[in-house]
């Protein structure tokens, strides 16, 4: 399983989680799965890893 | 008459008809099914659940029935393999083993004789909004299409059919998370030339199709002739309509989306609510375009309620004839193997010898783990205890000081 990191999404503040080998540091944008705003993970309200 | 997920339900309710209950209100397909089975698996029921009335991603009455629960209880997967529902343990698992052996070549029909061509819409026309797709779980924030997907070795064209989440980002757009195993390869291959993959998920067939998708098979083996010896009859295919001989569809399924995924194109995807019963991450996964639907003029879309019972017995099933053969060869006396849905039936096996000489429960123990790489726990237990029963193993498992005292039971 992979490792992973849980965000706060910074539009509609709730939490998911994402693989840290995709998105930790990547530059890519995490896709919140309750509003579909899109961010980078350094944007996220809050990172848990 | 060819076996389809329409023979299966005739079957199931020919010798139990309460098995088969049916649903006359509308339901929503976001949470609204799932819910329905996660109460029912707490009442410790299962029954197969046939919805008549279900919306679309557009919440509109969708026209298809929804039928899901078809794995939730061994003895549905003992008719699909048509034996008594009371032949659940162990043969069950025998049987789907030998039919998955003695593979069956597919056969080729024309489009008039595949009820799958009865509606067909290609390109534009074909949208995944109008189908009934099951939101599962509440962190997956989207519908996911969860049956089987059929595609076509690049290099050698021989099929694949495995499980594999994929998520509805549009009408016609959907995200696939591929574990590293054949369908990975077949796009990574694909990808490396710079060409888009053909796929085809199939949505709804006989229980067989995908029971045998989940069979263990070297790369080289032709999983459509799996499928075959598992239906014990040949899969009938016909032409997509996107890719034409190129990538055959089964001809009696009640819905195929076919799509091609993308090369180098990836896209957030997920979390989903996994196997294991905890969300799969995120992942920056590929992107496949669909390229048209076809299905059965009053079409039934199966779903399978990934995470709970219905999907880990048919996960279980293959794998456990598999490793009993792997055991047996260096403990002959080995009776069964059983992987109980409190390990998702990959996680945990259960392992009955008739124990002839002291360390042969040892070996059989370490001859499981090579064959199943999910593989964490093993249980072995003599002979007279059952296998299939988690309590009886359980008791098994006790300190010490509670053996010395004696056999309570």
């Amino acid at each position: 399983m992979a490792r992973i990191f849980w965000v706060k999404c910074p539009h509609c503040h709730k939490r998911f989680y994402a693989a840290t080998v995709d998105f930790r540091h990547k530059g890519r944008k995490l896709w919140c799965p309750f509003c579909g705003a899109e961010f980078l993970d350094d944007e996220a309200e809050e990172i848990t890893e | 008459m060819p076996k389809d997920l329409r023979s299966f339900l005739r079957d199931l309710t020919a010798g139990a008809p309460a098995d088969l209950v049916t649903i006359d209100r509308e339901i929503d397909p976001k949470f609204e099914i799932t819910a329905l089975q996660r109460h029912l698996e707490r009442e410790g029921r299962s029954p197969t659940l046939l919805f008549k009335n279900v919306r679309n991603l557009r919440g509109e009455p969708s026209g298809f029935r929804l039928v899901t629960n078809v794995f939730a209880d061994r003895r549905k997967c003992a008719v699909a393999l048509d034996l008594p529902r009371n032949q659940w343990r162990m043969e069950t698992s025998f049987e789907f083993a030998r039919r998955a052996r003695e593979r069956v070549k597919p056969v080729v029909v024309s489009r008039e004789e595949a009820p799958v061509k009865e509606v067909v819409k290609v390109g534009k026309e074909a949208n995944l909004f109008d189908l009934p797709v099951v939101t599962h779980h509440e962190m997956d924030g989207h519908p996911y299409l969860v049956d089987a997907i059929i595609a076509a070795d690049p290099d050698t064209g021989v099929y694949n059919s495995s499980h594999h989440r994929m998520l509805v980002k549009d009408h016609d757009k959907l995200g696939l998370w591929m574990s590293p195993r054949h369908l990975w390869d077949y796009f990574r291959r694909a990808e490396e030339w710079g060409e888009p993959l053909p796929i085809a998920h199939v949505l709804g067939h006989h229980p067989g199709f995908y029971l045998a998708s989940e069979a263990i098979c070297p790369m080289a083996d032709d999983e459509l002739e799996v499928i075959g010896g598992v239906l014990g009859e040949p899969l009938r295919l016909v032409p997509s309509e996107a890719f034409g001989s190129r990538l055959m569809v089964p001809a009696e399924a009640e819905i195929v989306v076919e799509a091609e995924v993308l090369p180098g194109v990836r896209e957030p995807e997920g979390p989903f609510g996994e196997f294991t019963g905890y969300y799969g991450p995120q992942r920056w996964s590929p992107v496949a375009k669909v390229r048209a639907i076809t299905h059965r003029r009053d079409a039934m879309y199966l779903n399978i309620l990934v995470g709970h019972a219905d999907t880990s017995i048919l996960g279980g099933i293959p794998k456990e004839a598999g490793i009993y053969e792997e055991i047996r060869r260096a403990v002959p006396n080995v009776r069964a193997v059983h992987f109980p849905i409190s390990g998702c039936c990959r996680f945990h096996a259960y392992i009955s010898i008739d124990k002839k000489v002291d360390g042969q429960g040892v070996v059989a123990g370490m001859a499981a783990f090579p064959h199943h790489d999910e593989l964490k726990h093993v249980v072995v237990v003599d002979s007279d205890v059952d296998a299939f029963n988690e309590a009886d193993v359980m008791e098994r498992i006790r300190p010490e000081e509670w053996l010395k005292e004696g056999d309570k039971r």
